[in-house]
Parts: structure tokens; sequence; C-alpha cells
């Protein structure tokens, strides 16, 4: 669930920041960039599954929101055009037609290698809690790519529907169908593998 | 007709979005339903399970800390080994330019190393040959037989330097005054020759402003004169204009009045001559 920490209040409030990167301050565009890396690094690294990809992605993102950001009419459109073009970068990826696997950085991947068989789960073994982003990683990965990028953006950055439907350029109602389907899939993934709060120990 | 909540509906219910009214419907359709019922709290349950995927933590690039339109090339060549291979590369140039510029030279001759800065190193000097024993003790010899001149005393050496300084400062005494007196002399000489040149000068100068002024005096009345001639002039000839305009008026009246009187005449005797001719004919 989307919890708001200091970062994210900051995030809230920071128009005239983003105001003033509009009008050219480069200090203020290098402070939005630190504000919001993270966000938007761990939006595509869940899109994409992929360590590698998610960090060029991001940083295609900010380096547009160098060069761009000043074409920016309101202040308050910021934080939808900046997941448009991570969520067109994204796309972009994926017609490229990478297959993303690679969500642990190098060092990580030998520790997690055995968790990613997926038929390691035993109904009554306790899933540690460092595999369980792997797990929720491949169960996102099940999605196909609108719904994913509708279920990121809600549970995950806290967006609201409203912003959804902006950013994705569709009706608010087609925003929450693409959401009940994906949640249903999940649903479905998780009972197949037997994946509960139970298991999860939670 | 039955009514069934829309999935986006149900997407609002989920999250808390509805209002009073829809959610009252929604519940009534959920008890007739339990199996989508079932579904929305599963779906809760993934919404449970979702949340537990953190957040991973990461470090802005460099590259994005500035505007990388700003940098030369979004890739630095500057790996590490690189950095390393400059600064050895950096030291070597230095020694050398610094060996250059000192003349730093090593050499290596008849079994002696040498290194110097500058010039090449001087050749050592030759060793002069010691003077001889007999040479020394002549030189002893005459600065002693120098030394066994008698000395003066003391007195008289005072004495002498005394008289000595009072003949200097006598000396220096009157070449002093001498010579302040030919300052004084000089400066004499030199304020009357001023004071000869300033009376000359005003003199002249004087001179100078009389035969201006006069000259200038003479100028003024000469174009004073000349000017009343002129007025003196003019003076006549209006008045004789004026004699000659009166007389020809005059003349003119005089002559008219002549004319006028001739022609009275002229009628007075053409009258009289007619009088007698209109007598004879009132009478026939």
């Amino acid at each position: 669930m989307y919890a708001e920490t200091l970062l994210d209040i900051a995030m809230q409030h920071a128009d005239s920041m983003i105001q003033q990167a509009i009008n050219g301050d480069q200090v203020a565009q290098s402070k939005l960039v630190n504000l919001w890396f993270k966000r938007i690094y761990n939006y595509n690294l869940k899109f994409l599954s992929d360590h590698d990809m998610a960090m060029e992605v991001s940083q295609k993102t900010f380096i547009c929101l160098y060069e761009k950001i000043s074409t920016l009419k309101k202040v308050t459109s910021f934080k939808s055009w900046l997941y448009r073009v991570a969520t067109n970068y994204c796309r972009e990826e994926l017609r490229k037609g990478h297959t993303f696997n690679k969500y642990f950085t190098n060092d990580e991947d030998e520790s997690n290698k055995k968790a990613a068989s997926g038929t390691y789960y035993n109904p009554s073994q306790m899933i540690e809690h460092k595999e369980l982003g792997q797990l929720l990683q491949r169960a996102l990965m099940t999605l196909k790519p609108e719904q994913r990028e509708v279920l990121i953006m809600k549970e995950y950055e806290g967006l609201k529907f409203v912003e959804i439907a902006e950013i994705l350029n569709e009706s608010e109602n087609t925003v929450k169908s693409r959401l009940y389907y994906g949640l249903t899939h999940i649903r479905k993934y998780f009972a197949t593998n037997n994946i509960s709060k139970e298991t999860l120990q939670l | 007709m039955k009514y069934e909540p829309e999935k986006h509906e149900l997407i609002d219910y989920l999250y808390g979005n509805v209002r009073d009214e829809e959610k009252k419907k929604i519940e009534a359709y959920l008890q007739h339903h339990p199996e989508v019922k079932q579904e929305l709290e599963e779906m809760k349950n993934v919404r449970s399970v979702l949340g537990k995927f953190d957040d991973r933590e990461v470090l802005v690039p460099d590259l994005l800390q500035k505007n990388p339109s700003q940098t030369t090339s979004a890739k630095s060549l500057m790996t590490p080994f690189m950095i390393r291979l400059v600064s050895i590369a950096a030291a070597i140039v230095l020694v050398l330019m610094i060996g250059y510029l000192t003349g730093f030279q090593m050499r290596y001759e008849q079994k002696q190393l040498t290194i110097s800065f500058g010039n090449t190193p001087a050749t050592p000097v030759p060793d002069q040959q010691a003077i001889t024993q007999a040479e020394m003790q002549a030189l002893i010899n005459e600065a002693l037989s120098k030394n066994k001149q008698p000395v003066l005393s003391a007195d008289s050496i005072k004495g002498e330097i005394r008289s000595w300084l009072g003949g200097i400062e006598e000396a220096r005494h009157k070449a002093f005054s001498k010579k302040v007196d030919q300052m004084i002399k000089e400066q004499k000489q030199a304020l009357n020759n001023y004071a000869l040149q300033l009376e000359t000068k005003s003199a002249e100068t004087l001179d100078e402003y009389f035969q201006n002024a006069s000259i200038n005096q003479r100028a003024y009345m000469e174009g004073v004169l000349v000017d009343f001639t002129k007025y003196m002039d003019e003076q006549r000839l209006q008045d004789r204009q004026f004699y000659l305009n009166n007389l020809v008026d005059l003349k003119y009246a005089a002559d008219v009045q002549q004319q006028e009187t001739e022609q009275i005449l002229t009628s007075i005797m053409n009258r009289v001559n007619s009088l007698p001719e209109e007598n004879e004919t009132q009478n026939f």
C-alpha cells in the first residue's frame, strides 16, 4: 500500500519548485530530480521487472525532464506529465521485445536463484520476506501491460483515478475496469500458487 | 430491472469512493450474490499482500545531478585506470619540465658521478705552487723593518692633527665666505639688471600706450569730423532742395494767378466789348 512519508509530503508541496523549474531554474530542476527519482525508478522497476532497464528508463525520463519541462503549462500537471513520460518509455522498452527477468542486481541474483522456480513453495512453508519482492514482481508480470500500469499507479504510486486517467489518456471508468481485471488476475495467480496472507505470515 | 453494478462501480466500492445511496444498492446486490462478495473480499486480501512490496532504495545517478545537456558526453571516459594513467603521465611531464628549466645534468666521467644544475660544472682549479720558506721569511723581515720605525707620541700626533684640521677649517671657511660674497654680488647684479629691465620695459609700454591712445583719439576725431561734414552737406542739400521747391511752388502760384488774372481780364474785356452790340440789337 502506498505509505506517505516525509518525502512524499515534500513531493506533494513542491509547487514553487516546479514553477521555478518550468521557468528554467536548473537548481530547481535538479532538486525535482532528487525528489522524484526514487518514485519513478520503483514504478519502472515494477513495470519492467529489470533493474538495469528501470535505471535506463528512469534516466531517460529525467533527461526528458531537463529538456522539456519548460514546455509544461501548469504546475499541477507536472506529476501526470512525469508519469506519462515514464510510462511511454516503459512501453517503448516492451515494444523492443526485451526479456525482463533481472529483477535483482548481479549481487542479489545468486542468493535469490532458488526462489525463481516457483515450485519451491510448499503450502506449509513460510515464505521469507526477502523473497516476497520477487514473488509479487512475478505476479505483476503475469498481467497485461495496460492492467499492470494501472495497478502499479493505484496501489504503489497512490495516484487518484482521475490522475491515472489523465496520464493514460483514458476515461476513469476504463481505468477502473482495467484495475478490476488486474486484481482479479492477481487473485487467481495467488490462488494457483497458494499465496495468501496466512502463507505469507502477514 | 435487476440492478447489476458495473466493474468500475465495484472498484469504487472496494476503494470506498461511493456515495451512501450507491453503497446501499451495491451491498444489497452483494447480499444476493455471495460469489461477487467473495471476489471483493479476495481482492481486498490481494491489495493487502501487494502492499507488502517495499520500494527499493536507489541513488540518483551523477549524470542527472546537473543538466545532462550541458555535459559534453553522457558517458565519462575517466575511469579509475585512466585517471591513474593520466596522473602518472602528468608527473613524468612535470619532472621533465623541471629538469629542462633548471638545466639538470648528470655525468659519469673518470670514475666520478657529477650531478649539476645550470652551466656545466667548472673544472677544478689546479693547485698553485706554494710559497717557499725563504720568500716567507723575506716578507716577514720587511714587515718588521717597517714596524721598527720610530713611533710618534700621542700628543704630537694630536697636535699635528689639530693644526692640520685647523688649517683645513680655515681654508674651508675662506673659500666658503668667498663663495658667499661672490654669490651676493651676483645676486645684486642680477637684481639691478632686472630693475633696469623693468624700468625700460615699463617706459616702453607707456610710450606705446600713449601712442596708441593718440592714434586712436586722432582716428576718432577724424571720424567725428567726417561725420559732421557729411551731416552739414546733407543739411545744406536738404535746405537747398527745400528752397527750390518753395520757389517752384511760388512761381507756379504766380503763374496760375497771372493766368487767372488774364482770364478775368479777358472775360471782362469780352463783356465790355459785347455790351454795346446788345444795346444796338435791343433798340431794333
